[in-house]
């Protein structure tokens, strides 16, 4: 075939789709520029007021370290329950929600749904929703945190099992075992530790959010944080953000520990 | 390791005497039709949509008024080119796909009659339960045991919740323990299946199906991904099963080398009908070798 013949293939395109895709990225992030209003000057002039903050929230007041222990432990147990009671919701919402064990479509789309409005709904607002329903305290907050964490685990939890190795249920399927029985020593096993090693990781997000939780009356360092905050108590401030930081640091390494192990 | 040395009798109900010549597998006059698309993520369902029906009509078949038996105690291989339907006779007497016509029995009891009639359900599973499949790949739990997985065999006779959280009778173990040593693996009992090898895996899925107690084992290349030592020995296995427990195997092959040594009849396909269907010793090459040729030579 000479060179005059040869179909036109889709190389040819290239640089123009490529020089199309820069400028459709300029665009955006010129327009995402305009719409936030980004004054960079700005934290050249406001360098004064971060600096005022900094001086008046050192050294960290540990007077009251001792104090905080329980909120400390409530907001490690807003995570935990919240984390907890998402995994248990979200094996057989996850599992419905999965092409290849849901057995029926009407319950795939009811599933699907269910996670995509869970997810959709920030976790801060399912928050506002429970202080309004059960009154101030962690338990709102961890409430919050199940239902938001049902649609992210229920998610990744339906993709990992619709990525599973479907030989085994199909092997099972074959020996005349029933669909639990196929879901429990098929499906189950191959699945766990990624559900495990995913699970975990939500803790982890978990705890940071069971702070920012605090912050509309849901207890915890958060509701502690804010109230210092509002006190303009910068040094009890700073020795909350310190404690803080040692727990996430904490969780995150147990959790990528426990990850690492069970992979 | 010498599997024929190893000759525990398992636990549970034996099977037909290998002296009884009974057809366990017949399948007769079957024709079946692709739809155009895997029929379903779960064997055993099917398309019922007229769509899906009038594609089915459409296209070629897979497998064109095929007849076949296979007695207690016989082991039969099928031999055919790629796309001639050997998988497809075997998915289709495993139940795993539904020929557009004919009949299919398994030890007697009729898994899809002339009329269209087919088992569902509870019944299904029990006609399963005496059909022992063997797959390409071993299909284990790769992070349960190896005896976890042979137990996963006997699930079928105890279709209830306990069952589902792993809770069996103590029976149940000894006869998985035993049907372990039939294939040389019982010192592996512990060990996690995705530890074994190619040829380990696929002896602990042939105890799988052993654990099933079944009448019948249907086997779909089971030693094509393994090397030539490990494919001897699942050979031999499934031979031994055949004669020794009075089993009727059927095994699909692409080495006819393998087919002429180990089955007692071998069953030629060639473009979805049945090509010949001889003992291994009335059997020439050139009769294998044409159902591997183009049909344009």
């Amino acid at each position: 075939m000479s060179a005059a013949t040869l179909p036109r293939t889709r190389t040819h395109a290239r640089p123009a789709l490529a020089f199309l895709g820069v400028l459709l990225f300029l665009v955006l992030l010129g327009q995402s520029v305009l719409v936030v209003q980004a004054r960079p000057q700005d934290l050249f002039t406001g360098a004064h007021g971060i600096a005022d903050i900094l001086a008046r929230s050192w050294p960290p007041d540990f007077s009251q370290a001792s104090a905080m222990a329980w909120p400390a432990l409530e907001t490690i147990d807003i995570a935990f329950f919240g984390t907890i009671v998402a995994v248990i919701l979200a094996l057989p919402v996850a599992t419905l929600a999965a092409r290849n064990t849901s057995p029926a479509w009407p319950l795939y789309a009811l599933a699907r749904t269910v996670i995509a409005f869970a997810r959709a709904v920030p976790d801060l607002v399912w928050a506002l929703v429970f202080v309004t329903a059960v009154g101030l305290g962690p338990f709102p907050g961890a409430l919050a945190l199940s239902v938001h964490s049902l649609g992210m685990l229920g998610r990744l939890f339906a993709e990992v099992i619709e990525d599973m190795d479907m030989g085994p249920v199909e092997a099972l399927t074959m020996t005349g075992a029933g669909r639990l029985q196929v879901f429990a020593h098929a499906v189950v096993p191959s699945v766990l530790p990624s559900l495990f090693g995913i699970a975990l990781y939500r803790f982890d997000e978990n705890l940071r959010s069971s702070l920012v939780l605090g912050f509309v009356g849901a207890g915890g360092l958060g509701f502690q944080l804010l109230t210092a905050m509002n006190l303009f108590q910068y040094r009890t401030v700073s020795m909350l953000l310190l404690i803080i930081f040692v727990l996430v640091i904490a969780a995150e390494r147990l959790s990528a520990a426990l990850r690492q192990r069970v992979s | 390791m010498n599997l024929l040395a190893a000759r525990p009798r398992s636990a549970a109900p034996p099977s037909q005497p290998a002296a009884a010549e009974t057809a366990l597998i017949e399948v007769a006059a079957i024709t079946v039709r692709y739809p155009g698309r895997y029929p379903g993520r779960y064997p055993g369902r099917y398309p019922r949509s007229a769509r899906a029906a009038a594609h089915a009509a459409l296209a070629a078949p897979a497998l064109d008024n095929v007849s076949l038996s296979v007695d207690a105690g016989e082991m039969v291989v099928v031999l055919g080119a790629n796309g001639s339907g050997k998988s497809t006779l075997l998915r289709s007497i495993a139940f795993m796909l539904r020929p557009v016509s004919g009949r299919i029995a398994v030890g007697g009891r009729t898994l899809i009659g002339p009329s269209g009639t087919a088992l569902s359900g509870r019944a299904l599973a029990e006609a399963r339960m005496a059909l022992g499949m063997v797959f390409q790949q071993a299909n284990l739990v790769k992070r349960r045991s190896v005896l976890a997985n042979v137990l996963t065999g006997t699930l079928g006779r105890h279709r209830n919740l306990t069952s589902a959280l792993g809770i069996l009778p103590r029976r149940e173990r000894a006869h998985a323990a035993a049907c372990l040593a039939e294939v040389g693996l019982s010192t592996l009992a512990a060990q996690r299946a995705g530890t074994l090898s190619g040829g380990q895996a696929q002896r602990v899925s042939i105890a799988r199906a052993l654990a099933q107690s079944p009448r019948a084992l249907l086997a779909d290349e089971p030693v094509a991904s393994l090397d030539p030592d490990a494919a001897e020995e699942v050979m031999r296995l499934l031979r031994r099963v055949s004669h020794d427990d009075g089993l009727a195997v059927l095994c699909v092959l692409h080495q006819p080398d393998f087919a002429l040594r180990y089955a007692d009849r071998i069953v030629g396909l060639r473009a979805g009908k049945i090509a010949f269907s001889e003992r291994p010793a009335a059997l020439h090459r050139a009769d294998i070798a044409a159902l591997y040729e183009s049909p344009r030579t």
